[in-house]
């Protein structure tokens, strides 16, 4: 599972304002906005997708984010078969 | 008050909060986070530090650490908790306390001192300061993450119920935006709930509990907390020891003679019960090719069949490369460093160890030493310079001692270079991140910038340890049928053979081809094995122990092993490893970080590994110590390494090599400068970009990035001569500086070398420290260039001469060769650490005026000297010239004339004349670090019509100190200074805080504003990296 962790939007954030300042610097003008957030990578053992979605979530709020400060998304990278 | 203290893995303040409550009246202990009860505590300190690593987010693991169910659920019951710093971020993380802390708005970490005003003298954390007024508090703050943050609502909730209790504000209690230190919405510094019972907050009150260190405005802060529960229950508990300096009884330990031993020693005979080791199926044939590959000479293999009587196997190949690289074996260096002085009454221990030690009296010992990361950082300047430092303290942390600060040196390209700029933004993080991690303060250091280092920045960093004198602890394999075991991070696949790589020169298409050779640093793992290696050392468990650096497991069972005089044998299949597969060649010369090995006492194994568990650290048992005398290496029972381990350490070859003075430096030594004392466009415009040159502006910038103040223990931060810390539990202080003139030691490496003794001395002696001894590294371009080899040996000469006329011996130091791009050598580089000894932390001068009306003396001699000074570079775009000669004799009477004058409290201050020359040192004197806004004019006379006013303001002349006194003692300071045969003229007088520095000269009269001084000063070096930041 890929797990992307970004900061709330609204809320201030200068490594992403660092990074669009660089971008512009080096003529990508056209960035609108940057986040800069972290992906965090999870081999899950799960009977199903839905449970996998459900633990990666349980793990995000508990531990893997701030609520106060960070929203997250999470993917699923497809299944794989255990070895 | 019977408070404890939750001490994580990580956590680094911990001590310091301890200490706090037991001058605030208190008594408290520490509680390991492991912890599930909270005993009879009534109230809990959550130290600052970074607990876990502050991986993922700042507190976000610790408030899963099994103790925080415990002071969650006595905060929910209406305890005072109290988080400072880390603590804060994790009562956040824990749901304690509304909101998050942010990074800075700065994007670095940021050390200085910050004020808050108190918004609340209501509550049990503030009750004490209720009496003040105004209710502003002056005290540290050390965080990359403390801007603070709630939603909206939350904020708005904060503010009406009146839960701010501290808000960041100016020098004058005005709370406005531009006192924001770090982004906090509405200038929040600290909190408290909505019930009132639970604080946290990002400065340290725990940093600021005595005026000697600074200020004692966080004292209150403690006694707040004990007023509030003096009614409750009789404490009768000890103390817990302060200092952090273990007291705990340890059983006596082996002798540590070490036997006298010859390098020319024959190999052992051979045992016919001892097979010799067989080629390992799938090592590469061992050829004079292959040999040549790794490094070594013809000649050099030849002496390696002779050594074995046999072809070594591949595994040995590599162990005698690395062992014999220069870089480990010192083999273009060693003949000539046996010429320095290393002895004297107060050396414990002189140059051979992983440190050098001195006497510091009170039953104390300081370990010290220098070390070089120049080559890693080159490639990757973050973790390049972040291991250097690790490796330093792992060096201070194996004697026994404890690491109580850090220094460094570094040297870069100019700054219009955007490489640069990358290099020494990296470099500067990568300490800041490391040693801030591990929570050992920054006390000093230099940085200078100059073409003759594009490429090729030296990085240099010191480490200061302090120790009982028992607790001496030393890098041998004591003791036959001891057991080695492996200590600390696995061993992987990085670095092998950085000690070849460091022995080697940087090309331009190696940036890329080397990265795979730097190793990445962990100071989370590194803080843990610190605090393991201390407690192993103080429980008596272990008769010896090193870190595995450069060469790894090879160089340090070799070197064990030859300092004892026995023999090891290491069973590479027992390593730890961090992945399959690995071959021992592999295992032998991994330089992965954070490992030690250790000498443990044949069956105090099982007692070794209780204390590695607890810091959740792995310990393996990977051989013994024999008395063979043998460097053997088994792999699942077979041999594959039998080496006499003396020819592995003492037996490596010793060149002494063919130098002269190459042309081109005798040409620009020997330049004609006339004329150059007319600056392009006049005096004042010369002035100010001396000032404003990188080398001589103030390094705020950089030192703002390093923690100066954790341990609570520093009592002069970086900025001025040198930094000072407290010996624990004493009035007294270490004080301790890093020099050298690269251009200096470039156009006269023997005098360079002299002056560099002389300027770190001066330094010391400014601060009102005693020098006692020195560390040195000594960065060079390739030894086998008879140019380079003839700046090595004069800059030996150099420091032989001056170390031994101080009686500042050397005790160890570090070798750097091969510090060359393209070709082309950096500017010798012979860097002198030098530590000192202060009898009296309330006598610890400062470098900057004090009081208005005091009389300026200069002390020593102007003789205009412009060679290799900062104004021919600047002004001039030269690097020429004879420097600035040094007379040892002089500098001697310097130094004691202000040694004398400060034991009898007749200086208000003092500093050293040094880059930029005289101007630029006025200008500094009348500069107040800390706050610019309280700088003090001068006015200042120079009357020496026969040197010309650029020379008399610009020139770098060694040996002159300029102090400031009350105008009743001026007669003390000219008698004392004449009693050592000094000149001491009054020079002028300080002027007010709305005053101008003005130096009037036969020829000219300069009026320099206060404000357009600073701005230079302080502003020249954020100006071009804060632009570079918002473009790169």
């Amino acid at each position: 599972m890929e797990i992307v962790i970004a900061p709330r939007p609204g809320l201030l954030d200068p490594q992403g304002k660092a990074i669009q300042h660089a971008l512009a610097a080096l003529g990508y003008d056209s960035v609108e906005e940057v986040r800069s957030g972290k992906a965090i990578f999870l081999d899950v053992r799960a009977p199903s997708e839905e449970a996998a979605q459900d633990q990666a979530r349980d793990m995000c709020r508990k531990l893997l984010a701030n609520p106060v400060t960070e929203d997250f998304e999470i993917r699923a990278c497809g299944p794989e078969e255990a070895p | 008050m019977n408070a404890v203290v939750v001490t994580f893995p990580g956590s680094n303040c911990d001590q310091d909060c301890l200490r706090s409550v037991e001058m605030a009246g208190g008594s408290a202990r520490l509680l390991w986070h492991r912890e599930t009860s909270l005993g009879d505590a009534d109230v809990v300190i959550v130290p600052g530090g970074f607990a876990h690593g502050d991986y993922l987010r700042p507190g976000a693991i610790a408030r899963f650490s099994p103790v925080m169910e415990a002071v969650v659920a006595f905060a929910r019951e209406g305890g005072l908790v109290a988080g400072i710093c880390n603590g804060f971020q994790i009562l956040c993380e824990a749901g304690l306390l509304p909101g998050a802390l942010l990074p800075n708005r700065s994007l670095r970490f940021q050390s200085h001192d910050c004020h808050l005003l108190v918004e609340r003298t209501d509550t049990p954390f503030t009750s004490a300061y209720a009496d003040m007024a105004p209710r502003v508090l002056r005290m540290p703050l050390s965080h990359a993450d403390g801007a603070y943050y709630a939603d909206p609502e939350t904020l708005a909730e904060i503010e009406a119920a009146g839960q701010v209790v501290f808000r960041y504000c100016d020098a004058s209690g005005s709370a406005g935006p531009e006192a924001n230190p770090n982004g906090s919405l509405n200038q929040i510094a600290g909190i408290v709930n909505d019930r009132g019972n639970v604080l946290g907050m990002m400065p340290h009150p725990d940093r600021a509990v005595e005026a000697v260190l600074g200020s004692a405005d966080g004292l209150p802060f403690f006694a707040s907390l004990a007023k509030a529960q003096r009614a409750g229950r009789p404490n009768g508990r000890g103390a817990a020891v302060p200092g952090g300096l273990s007291e705990a009884p340890r059983a006596p330990r082996g002798l540590d003679a070490r036997a006298d031993r010859s390098a020319t020693a024959p190999p052992p005979p051979p045992d016919p019960d001892r097979p010799a080791p067989q080629p390992r199926p799938g090592d590469p044939a061992v050829t004079p090719e292959v040999a040549a590959e790794h490094g070594l000479s013809a000649e050099e293999f030849d002496r390696i069949l002779g050594i074995l009587g046999r072809t070594p196997t591949f595994t040995e190949l590599g162990v005698f490369s690395a062992m014999w690289s220069e870089h480990c074996g010192y083999k273009n260096s060693k003949r000539l460093l046996r010429l320095l002085p290393t002895s004297a009454p107060w050396v414990i221990q002189g140059p051979g160890e992983n440190a050098g030690v001195v006497d510091v009296g009170g039953g104390f010992a300081l370990a010290f030493k220098i070390e070089s990361h120049n080559h890693p950082s080159a490639v990757e300047p973050y973790q390049g310079a972040a291991t250097g430092v690790g490796g330093i303290l792992r060096d201070i942390f194996t004697m026994g001692a404890r690491p109580v600060a850090t220094l460094n040196s570094l040297r870069f390209g100019d700054l219009d270079s955007a490489r640069t700029r990358y290099l020494f933004a990296g470099v500067v993080k990568g300490i800041g991140d490391y040693g801030n991690c591990v929570g050992i303060p920054c006390i000093g250091g230099e940085v200078q910038f100059d073409s003759g280092y594009a490429d090729n920045p030296l990085v240099n960093a010191m480490c200061l340890g302090l120790m009982k004198r028992d607790d001496l602890m030393r890098g041998a394999a004591e003791g036959v049928g001891n057991t080695l075991m492996a200590v600390g991070a696995r061993t992987g696949r990085d670095g092998i053979h950085g000690a070849t790589f460091a022995s080697d020169e940087l090309s331009a298409d190696q940036e890329e081809s080397s990265r795979p050779q730097v190793q990445v640093g962990d100071p989370f793992t590194e803080k843990l094995l610190l605090e393991a290696s201390l407690e192993l050392v103080a429980g008596g468990h272990i008769v010896g122990i090193q870190d595995m650096g450069a060469a790894g497991l090879t160089s340090c069972g070799a070197e064990m092993a030859g300092r004892a005089g026995n023999g090891v044998e290491i069973d590479v299949s027992a390593a730890p490893v961090r992945e399959p597969g690995m071959t021992p060649y592999e295992i032998l010369l991994s330089e992965s970080q954070e490992r030690m090995l250790v000498v443990a006492r044949a069956g105090a194994e099982g007692r070794v590994r209780a204390v590695l568990e607890k810091w959740e650290l792995e310990a393996a048992v990977v051989g013994r110590v024999t008395d063979t005398g043998a460097f053997r290496v088994l792999e699942d029972g077979l041999v594959v390494a039998d080496v006499p381990a003396l020819h592995l350490t003492e037996g490596c070859p010793a060149y002494e090599r063919e130098g002269a003075e190459s042309p081109e430096a005798r040409s620009r030594r020997t330049a004609d400068l006339a004329g150059r004392a007319t600056p392009p466009s006049g005096i004042e415009e010369a002035f100010w970009a001396v000032l404003g040159s990188p080398n001589v502006a103030s390094k705020r910038w950089v030192y703002e990035q390093y923690d100066t103040t954790v341990r609570a223990a520093t009592a002069e931060r970086p900025g001025g001569d040198a930094g000072v810390v407290r010996i624990p539990g004493t009035h007294r202080g270490i004080a301790a500086t890093v020099d050298c003139n690269g251009r200096f030691t470039f156009l006269n490496p023997r005098s360079g070398a002299m002056g560099a003794v002389a300027e770190a001395a001066r330094n010391l002696v400014c601060a009102g420290a005693l020098p006692l001894a020195v560390t040195n590294n000594l960065n060079f371009g390739n030894p086998l260039k008879p140019g380079v080899y003839w700046q090595f040996r004069e800059a030996v000469l150099g420091l032989r001469d001056a170390c031994a006329f101080f009686e500042t011996p050397v005790t160890g130091g570090n070798v750097s060769f091969y510090n060359e791009t393209d070709g082309r050598p950096v500017h010798p580089t012979p860097v002198v650490g030098m530590v000192g000894l202060v009898e009296d932390l309330e006598a610890v001068l400062r470098h900057f005026f004090q009081s208005e009306g005091d009389a300026i003396l200069l002390l020593g001699a102007n003789k205009g000297e412009l060679g290799g000074s900062e104004y021919l570079y600047r002004l001039h775009g030269l690097v020429a010239g004879e420097p600035p000669a040094v007379d040892l004799a002089a500098e001697r009477a310097l130094q004691r004339a202000v040694l004398a004058a400060n034991q009898r409290r007749l200086l208000k201050s003092a500093h050293d004349v040094s880059a930029g020359g005289l101007a630029a040192t006025l200008a500094e004197c009348c500069l107040r670090p800390g706050a610019p806004a309280r700088s003090l004019g001068a006015s200042v006379r120079l009357r020496q019509p026969s040197i010309a006013c650029a020379a008399l303001l610009f020139g770098e002349d060694q040996g002159r100190v300029v102090v400031s006194c009350a105008p009743q003692d001026v007669e003390e300071v000219q008698r004392t200074a004449e009693v050592h045969g000094v000149p001491a003229a009054r020079v002028g007088i300080v002027a007010g805080p709305t005053e101008p520095l003005r130096i009037e000269t036969a020829s000219s009269s300069l009026c320099l504003p206060l404000e357009r001084v600073a701005g230079e000063y302080f502003g020249a070096i954020p100006r071009v990296m804060n632009q570079s930041e918002a473009k790169a």
